[in-house]
């Protein structure tokens, strides 16, 4: 039996992968992602598909509704830019603050390395700043009128 | 909510099946606070947000059946009968999580041409049905209360209903903290159908928000078709227990998601940095710090960071005469103050057994995620909400 991985295209990928972070079915992720694979994120690298998964649950547990909406996608032969907002309700710690009980809307773009029908890389540029100011507004980073 | 106006899970207004108490069925319970459901055996389930909302929807009409086309308008959020499908395959993968067998189900029943129906055999607990209701958001106006989780203006005698479109504007402005937001933008994201229809409803709504609708104070009109709001929400009572606890999330965060094997979160509090989270050796019962150190500022690379307001890096802590041993030896050391308001109100530290483990990389990093967790710190420190 041929390998799944090497005729899906790029955009079907891409689009299974944000439905199984929405479905909160991350174990399918095992299909997309090589155990290897890092995420770049603005607060630090995340390496292993494990510790991903971590970070989901985390997200999960921060966030109980939480959404990725893509916007657009842009595909080349080995990558693809997805240019999504992530909203959800904050009910859980995140990144050290305590619930706000706010709801959160940010705007976030993802840099995919793919091969071989497999995710091997993410660079992920979420806007980091308008969360602060989201989840807490005596954020002295909270922008002012 | 029984009643409540129909919401899709884009429309970004505050669900209320979020905050709903778990719902005890036959098989388990769901948890909607987590997304969950738990099996009676103890197996985990997580929902989708959209599977969460229908059971919450079909929860509030227990045992009746509820026709399709109810499902697709209340949760979907749209009419559209060719979609109607949706509806179908959704209920066969949400039964799929809540069934031992999904070809008998016991709880979620297909009724054929008519709908589906769930099966809720168990009252609600005394414990759950005694839930508190979800914390009000309460905007403060010049001579008026806008409760945005009932929906309504408080007036004197009078409340006045909010549009759930009106609840939306007023959040999507709050959402930025006073900054301006260009009028096309909101009329976009709340898919108005121009900047005329928002015109309208910032009309209609200040004449429920103002004391006087053509001089505003609150809702305010800024040059280049922006908007802006001069109003807070009241900011919702956070025990120091729970700011404690959210700085133990934080080291987990640190170390299982970034991979630190040992994080310590230090607070600055009458002139001296105290451990009181902890991730790896020095982790003690919850999350809090088996031995907590206390250092003065300028003691050690901790101190060293508060002290300059600036992360220290130290490679070799072998060659570095100010490094501290804690209860583990450490070959390389980062150390970054977490700032806020100009005041440094703690310091998050890494340790590594092996030299060179930390980059500039790390550095940034880590100044941004504390960023982020800045204002938990700085309302530990300054006591108000205690």
């Amino acid at each position: 039996m041929s390998d799944p991985s090497s005729t899906r295209s790029i955009a079907e990928l891409t689009r299974r992968y944000i439905e199984a972070c929405n479905e909160r079915r991350i174990d399918d992720l095992d299909h997309y992602f090589r155990p290897e694979f890092v995420s770049h994120l603005r607060v630090g690298d995340v390496a292993g598909l494990d510790r991903f998964k971590a970070m989901l649950l985390h997200t999960y547990d921060a966030f109980p509704d939480v959404w990725w909406t893509p916007v657009e996608t842009i595909e080349a032969p080995d990558r693809c830019t997805i240019r999504y907002y992530f909203e959800g309700t904050h009910l859980g710690h995140f990144m050290g603050v305590p619930p706000s009980h706010r709801r959160v809307h940010i705007d976030a773009c993802e840099v995919m390395h793919i091969r071989d029908g497999w995710v091997l890389e993410i660079w992920n540029y979420a806007d980091m700043l308008g969360m602060a100011a989201q989840l807490n507004a005596d954020n002295p980073l909270a922008l002012r009128g | 909510m029984p009643g409540a106006p129909p919401e899709s899970p884009h429309d970004g207004e505050t669900r209320s099946w979020v905050e709903r108490a778990p719902l005890q069925l036959s098989g388990g319970v769901v948890d909607f606070a987590r997304c969950r459901f738990v099996r009676h055996g103890g197996k985990v389930e997580p929902l989708s947000p959209r599977e969460a909302e229908m059971l919450a929807f079909l929860a509030d009409r227990a045992n009746r059946t509820v026709p399709r086309e109810d499902l697709l308008t209340h949760v979907w959020g749209h009419s559209d009968q060719s979609l109607s499908r949706a509806v179908d395959t959704a209920v066969s993968r949400l039964r799929r999580k809540l069934e031992a067998d999904p070809s008998t189900p016991q709880m979620l029943f297909t009724e054929h041409g008519l709908g589906y129906r769930l099966l809720v055999d168990a009252p609600p607990e005394p414990s759950q049905a005694a839930k508190p209701p979800p914390a009000r958001r309460l905007l403060r106006l010049t001579d008026r209360v806008a409760d945005l989780t009932a929906g309504y203006v408080e007036h004197g005698d009078q409340r006045i209903a909010l549009t759930a479109q009106e609840r939306l504007l007023l959040e999507e402005l709050l959402r930025v903290g006073g900054a301006a937001l260009a009028g096309q933008a909101i009329a976009r994201r709340l898919e108005m159908s121009g900047e005329g229809a928002l015109r309208n409803a910032v009309f209609r709504l200040r004449a429920k928000l103002e004391v006087d609708p053509g001089e505003p104070r609150h809702l305010l009109s800024v040059p280049g078709g922006c908007y802006r709001l001069e109003a807070r929400i009241d900011a919702p009572t956070t025990t120091r227990r729970a700011y404690l606890a959210a700085l133990v999330s934080l080291t987990e965060y640190v170390g299982a998601v970034l991979g630190f094997p040992d994080c310590v979160v230090y607070v600055h509090e009458h002139d001296r940095l105290t451990q009181v989270a902890a991730f790896g050796p020095k982790r003690g019962p919850d999350g809090a710090v088996r031995v907590p150190l206390r250092q003065a500022l300028g003691e050690g690379l901790v101190g060293l960071a508060a002290q300059q307001r600036d992360a220290v890096l130290c490679p070799d802590t072998a060659s570095e005469s100010r490094y501290l041993r804690d209860l583990e030896p450490a070959r390389s050391e980062l150390a970054v103050p977490v700032v806020a308001d100009g005041h440094v109100v703690g310091v998050l530290d890494l340790e590594h057994p092996a030299p060179a483990a930390f980059t500039d990389a790390h550095r940034t990093a880590l100044l941004t995620l504390t960023a982020v967790a800045a204002p938990a710190f700085s309302r530990l420190v300054g006591g108000s909400h205690v």
